[in-house]
């Protein structure tokens, strides 16, 4: 993505125009539901703060400025809007969702299936190891490793210090590393 | 440079974000607990990214459009309605007293641009705005501070969302949105446990917004 070309599309959308606005939308999509998918577990939960994400931007296009990568903006939503909801169904006592059916597999079609039953292995460890962590472990592991966020676009979107991004990140990916160990010394 | 404090520096190291990169370069070439570390911090790293992204429902983009289609954006208002805004602001203090002078109402005249403080339970609502206006007309800053959680908000028709997201957005330091709070299509939002820094951070963009008004 491409952050100039972002803040053009900002610009003409806060013009009016709603095509800038979805092109916006379909280049953040992705990213947006991915993230907020492995935060709250479920797609279409996802989904729902997508669209909000979505929406709260757009209304709020008037006190946009070109001032940090527009991704920080756009992951500031909807991180927030993970987090509340993360909040609220613990409130409710509900554990994070994960239909086994969204666990993709990303084995190569031309694999071997000794090949493709390693990456199906390895990919359903981390998932699980993922889930285990805690909100702020996985938070962070997801805007590094996922969305590629550098250091100080971490830092704006978690609102911290990027020695807390540095410190942060090092112990989500220990945790994570030991978790990915107890369940079995070889995948890594 | 010893190994115990190498592991920190090794998911920097990858990031291109450690403080003694070379240090850490030299110290890798020597230690094999720590190369070995390493390799598997890339590996891990590479794994995480390898997981496949779910693929968005296909009416996805449909579906948001028709909401942005519904919705309006939030316009810039008069200075008036800004400082509502910040009036209305709930802010629950992890105990520390944040802001200046003047317990409020009938305190002493405030000085423009000072912020004034009022922590109460919300009562008579009317009566909160009727004298947030007063403090507005005289130049006052006025923001209410409550240990109260969901105020009966009822009398107040006002829309706090702009300032909130617009502060979250300028990502100057301010707490956590703990809270988001829907009441009839306005959302409020409160502001959980400023400590003192983040409360004059917090200050000086509420001003700042104001004075852009």
């Amino acid at each position: 993505m491409q952050s100039v070309d972002d803040w053009e599309l900002v610009a003409r959308a806060q013009g009016g125009s709603l095509d800038a606005f979805e092109a916006l939308v379909r280049r953040y999509q992705g990213p947006v539901i991915h993230f907020c998918r492995r935060m709250v577990g479920s797609q279409e939960d996802a989904e729902d703060l997508a669209q909000e994400c979505f929406v709260r931007l757009y209304r709020h296009l008037a006190r946009l400025k070109p001032k940090a990568k527009f991704s920080t903006v756009v992951f500031g939503i909807a991180r927030n809007l993970a987090l509340n909801f993360v909040r609220d169904e613990g409130r409710r006592g509900r554990g994070r969702r994960v239909p086994a059916e969204d666990l993709a597999l990303a084995a190569k079609a031309d694999a071997r299936p000794d090949e493709r039953a390693r990456v199906t292995e390895i990919g359903t460890a981390l998932e699980t190891a993922l889930e285990q962590l805690t909100v702020e472990h996985r938070e962070i592991l997801l805007l590094r490793e996922m969305q590629g966020l550098d250091y100080d676009g971490i830092a704006r979107v978690l609102r911290c210090r990027k020695g807390t991004v540095r410190s942060r990140l090092a112990r989500a990916r220990e945790q994570l590393r030991l978790r990915l160990l107890d369940m079995g010394g070889d995948l890594l | 440079m010893k190994n115990e404090h190498v592991l920190e520096q090794l998911s920097a190291y990858m990031d291109g974000e450690a403080a003694d990169p070379r240090g850490v370069a030299r110290h890798l070439q020597t230690c094999e607990t720590c190369a070995r570390r390493y390799l598997e911090l890339r590996k891990l790293a590479t794994q995480v990214r390898k997981l496949p992204p779910p693929v968005p429902h296909p009416a996805f983009t449909g579906r948001v459009m028709a909401h942005v289609r519904e919705s309006q954006p939030v316009r810039h208002r008069g200075l008036r309605v800004a400082w509502a805004l910040a009036a209305a602001l709930l802010l629950m203090l992890g105990g520390a007293t944040v802001y200046l002078n003047a317990p409020w109402p009938g305190a002493a005249q405030p000085a423009p641009g000072q912020l004034v403080a009022a922590s109460k339970v919300w009562a008579d609502e009317e009566a909160v705005v009727a004298e947030f206006c007063r403090l507005l007309d005289d130049g006052a800053v006025p923001f209410l501070v409550t240990a109260e959680a969901e105020p009966d908000m009822e009398a107040v028709d006002i829309e706090v969302e702009d300032l909130v997201y617009a502060l979250a957005m300028e990502g100057e330091g301010i707490g956590e949105i703990e809270e988001a709070v829907w009441y009839e299509d306005d959302f409020y939002a409160t502001i959980d446990s400023l400590d003192e820094v983040e409360a004059a951070v917090f200050e000086e963009l509420l001003i700042a917004y104001i004075s852009e008004g």
